[in-house]
């Protein structure tokens, strides 16, 4: 059976903040590839001087630079002027709706940024975003499913630990259940294929011993 | 230079699913093809409640099945006839008062 690369996007703060909290960022690193994150997901994790997780993430960031790639997307600077707006308390909310924006321009432009035969695999906790707005050219995956599958594969013990250690560090995970392939057009025009993120994960070696169907 | 997830071993006698039933598209397509009872879904998504399973469904385009499989229209006739014998019980009852 062909298989289909896989390429993670983290296209909004949610799954980087949550993983910060339950010091497992390195489950990001599952697909042995780099990680593709927007330039407005960067900037919105490192805002908050006060948050716990800011340090955390600027850390991972700054000391994996060669496993993660920074998506520069046209949105940052409006979105960097925003943020100027909030800091002086001009417009408190300026930067609302500018992330979804960056994440409308990658869906977009998808092909062209990440290596065009691959699939982008969208890891998100936004719900109203990932079931409305994200085209079917990539495969949508919020982060209680991708936690219960690595636990499936035995790469982690308890999905339910690390739900529970985001919780303890303040935050709750969204409840936002998806895993919605993308459609993959096929030569014969009246067929297509769904996209399949597991391959990657059943090769590692791992409690289950690779996949088996 | 992060921890390779592979280096993360299962627990000991952690139990795994099959790998067909590993992904929550797995799980949500077999239990709407009637492969899976709902409460296995449950167990193996990690999902708490019924509702959330269906939300689920929807958000992932697994499609919802509306027609009964035959084990499930073998309790709904089974159970059809046990009301309809307590209506019977019940009337006859109460016609003989």
């Amino acid at each position: 059976m062909k298989t289909t690369p896989i390429t993670l996007v983290v296209a909004d703060a949610g799954p980087l903040i949550s993983m910060a909290l339950a010091n497992q960022l390195k489950l990001l690193f599952t697909f042995d590839k780099p990680v593709y994150v927007l330039d407005v997901v960067k900037a919105e994790c490192l805002r908050k001087s006060d948050a716990p997780d800011r340090e955390i993430l600027r850390n991972w960031l700054g000391s994996n630079e060669s496993q993660i790639s920074i998506i520069n997307s046209p949105i940052i600077k409006p979105f960097n002027d925003a943020l100027r707006l909030e800091e002086t308390g001009e417009q408190p909310h300026a930067t609302q709706g500018l992330g979804d924006a960056a994440i409308a321009w990658f869906v977009a432009n998808a092909r062209r940024i990440c290596a065009p035969d691959a699939l982008s695999l969208v890891l998100t906790e936004d719900a109203p975003f990932g079931d409305t707005v994200l085209a079917r050219n990539v495969h949508v995956l919020s982060t209680r499913p991708w936690l219960k599958t690595l636990e499936n594969f035995g790469l982690i013990v308890s999905a339910q630990d690390v739900l529970k250690q985001i919780e303890l560090n303040g935050r709750k995970v969204s409840r936002y259940n998806v895993d919605r392939p993308a459609i993959i057009p096929t030569t014969n025009p009246n067929k297509s294929l769904k996209s399949d993120w597991k391959a990657p994960l059943a090769k590692k070696p791992s409690g289950r011993g690779g996949i088996d169907d | 230079m992060p921890i390779a997830v592979s280096q993360i071993p299962a627990s000991k006698g952690q139990v795994l699913p099959p790998a067909n039933l590993a992904t929550l598209n797995d799980i949500l397509t077999a239990w709407q093809a009637g492969k899976i009872s709902y409460r296995q879904a449950l167990e193996l998504t990690g999902i708490d409640n019924l509702f959330d399973l269906y939300q689920a469904a929807i958000s992932s385009d697994v499609k919802i099945r509306t027609a009964l499989i035959p084990r499930e229209q073998r309790i709904a006739d089974a159970v059809t006839a046990a009301i309809k014998a307590a209506r019977k019980n019940q009337t006859s009852a109460s016609s003989k008062k």
